[in-house]
């Protein structure tokens, strides 16, 4: 049986997980109420920083087209286009 | 940005056009990936305005290598590792991992001798309410090692595969565990320290 050391080692690389490993993980989460609060953890953590990431990256379609327009200009220029 | 649509970007025919500064190509490629450069860059923690220089600097190395580029990786993958290590040199950060982290010493401090918890998680409601305020995570996020940070956005908000983060990385499936357990512990500790 897995520790809550030991899972909380491996919880971050849930794909790496073998079938067996991953049948532990949710008995032991269904059992152990502290494991079962860090997972809950990562979880809300995953959500609130899509949010924060969506208000971070929020850009104008003017300002990216400016960016492409200029790139695409200097790129041309520097090939002698 | 579906599978399908970026598979004529890495045929040979159009490479080759790329590799050959095709006009029609460049316009292509750039108005492709842009957008997605440009919001990485926001989201590693640069102003508009450096993100702006970073994108177009990544453009100009990525045509400037583009003969050397042999099309083994996506070149979505090739054109991310080029921000990578821009992005590196510009907060003066070193790319390779370190031996030590503090938050492994935090972490082996949470449990007991037997692998139970000496010092348990926070009850998930109370993690919630802090979560929730935006400028915690902010500063969060802020604190952590670039490396570590773009591992995690790279993972948890672009949702790149595992192999394709390793190779914009430059680094092993294990480092890339290690970085993205180091983050999410990070992160997690920041969170519940000020809840």
């Amino acid at each position: 049986m897995l520790s809550c050391k030991e899972l909380v080692k491996i919880m971050n690389s849930k794909e790496e997980m073998s079938f067996f490993q991953r049948a532990e993980m949710r008995m032991h989460l269904m059992m152990c109420k502290h494991c079962a609060a860090y997972s809950k953890h990562l979880q809300i953590m995953r959500k609130g920083f899509k949010v924060l990431f969506s208000k971070i990256s929020k850009t104008e379609p003017e300002t990216i087209k400016r960016i492409e327009d200029q790139t695409i200009e200097k790129i041309k220029k520097s090939s002698g286009q | 940005m579906g599978a399908k649509a970026d598979i004529q970007f890495n045929s040979t025919e159009f490479l080759d056009r790329v590799r050959g500064r095709d006009s029609s190509a460049i316009e292509i490629l750039v108005r492709k990936y842009t957008e997605t450069l440009y919001k990485a860059a926001l989201g590693l923690g640069f102003n508009p305005v450096i993100s702006e220089e970073l994108v177009q600097s990544v453009w100009g190395t990525f045509f400037d290598v583009a003969p050397t580029f042999q099309g083994r990786s996506h070149v979505r993958t090739f054109i991310f590792g080029i921000l990578y290590n821009k992005a590196s040199e510009l907060r003066r950060e070193q790319k390779k991992l370190n031996d030590h982290d503090p938050i492994d010493e935090i972490m082996e401090s949470k449990f007991k001798p037997n692998g139970h918890w000496a010092k348990p998680p926070l009850d998930p409601e109370s993690f919630m309410v802090a979560s929730e305020t935006l400028d915690l995570i902010q500063k969060c996020i802020d604190a952590l090692p670039l490396n570590q940070r773009m591992a995690f956005c790279l993972k948890e908000i672009d949702d790149h595969g595992s192999s394709d983060i390793c190779k914009i990385l430059e680094i092993s499936v294990t480092n890339l565990g290690v970085l993205l357990y180091r983050a999410k512990n990070r992160l997690r500790e920041c969170i519940e320290g000020k809840a």
